[in-house]
């Protein structure tokens, strides 16, 4: 594809999508934004993407679930930031995705929450609580 | 026949999704277990229709707390349990409790507490995401069959209501409940307005 820093937004809620992709052009308008309404359709569209820099990705959805997908994407770009963006704040869900190295973001989608999570420190604190 | 378009169905499923993962982890919090959610699911229907529905999905009475709400709109939100598995619930959440075969009041005011609890986080942030307030009333408890229930709530058969269902699971005691908002007309307006703002907002 491009050069373009590619980042991923999976969520089976159009308006969830719209929003991240919204606070991302603002914050960082150089990315280039791939956006999938389920598991499938992400992995489909990744076969194209050499670089994955970041990606958002909801838990409940029709397929397979976020964070089987979030495993699945962090397999073939390790170096990718992933977070679980989810309405399912439990803490059961939070330690699974904590064990599997994925970040946590508790939805509503804010423009605060995405845009720490996708400013430019690898190693900061990943996302506001 | 009233239908909502995609983009409105799924605007109001993800408004109402946020709802129910609030309410869903403070009931996890309460029965110190993961709660299992199934994908939200929104839609109209005439009253008599959505009456033949519930009557063919719920067939035992069940536990149901209901608090009306009122606001940008106003309607009904349900938190609904076959009866044995509310007792379940209740005695789980109760210290030394005995096994009892009906509703004591104990058991009764838990339920309402949890209900109170799962409810009113469902509401709030639907709320929160809208930027509009809502007044609830006090919860009530209600043994009935659910499409009893809602024909009492909703009269005229031929009225639309807005259903907001979302099914919940609770494994280890094998609970399995649903929580429900019932709407009528002009609240469906109202909350299709405010829908359509949000997204007016991303687009």
């Amino acid at each position: 594809m491009t050069d373009q820093p590619t980042m991923l937004i999976v969520d089976d809620a159009k308006l969830a999508r719209m929003m991240v992709r919204s606070f991302v052009n603002k914050a960082r308008p150089e990315f280039s934004i791939i956006e999938a309404g389920d598991g499938d359709e992400a992995l489909r569209l990744l076969e194209k993407v050499t670089v994955l820099e970041f990606a958002t990705i909801d838990y409940n959805m029709p397929g397979i679930n976020g964070i089987e997908l979030a495993q699945r994407v962090r397999a073939r770009y390790p170096d990718a930031r992933i977070a679980l963006l989810t309405a399912n704040v439990q803490a059961a869900l939070r330690q699974r995705a904590a064990e599997s190295k994925i970040d946590f973001i508790a939805k509503p989608v804010t423009e605060a929450k995405i845009t720490t999570f996708i400013r430019p420190h690898p190693h900061a604190h990943p996302y506001p609580h | 026949m009233l239908e909502f378009s995609p983009e409105v169905k799924d605007a109001l499923t993800e408004i109402f999704n946020i709802g129910i993962g609030q309410a869903a982890d403070v009931l996890s919090t309460l029965v110190n277990e993961e709660v299992e959610l199934s994908v939200p699911e929104v839609g109209i229907d005439r009253r008599a229709d959505f009456v033949g529905f519930a009557r063919a999905q719920w067939t035992d009475r069940a536990s149901v707390v209901r608090e009306d709400f009122t606001g940008p709109f106003s309607g009904d939100a349900l938190l609904i349990f076959p009866v044995q598995q509310s007792l379940e619930l209740v005695r789980s959440l109760l210290p030394d409790s005995v096994v009892l075969e009906t509703m004591t009041e104990l058991e009764r005011e838990a339920m309402i507490e949890v209900g109170n609890v799962v409810l009113n986080a469902c509401l709030s942030s639907i709320a929160d995401i809208l930027e509009r307030e809502f007044t609830n009333s006090l919860p009530t408890y209600i043994e009935s069959e659910p499409a009893t229930l809602i024909e009492q709530l909703v009269p005229d058969p031929e009225r639309y209501i807005i259903y907001l269902r979302i099914e919940f699971v609770i494994h280890s005691r094998n609970i399995r409940g649903f929580i429900l908002f019932v709407l009528d007309l002009p609240a469906i307006d109202a909350f299709v307005a405010a829908a359509n703002q949000l997204v007016n907002r991303f687009q």
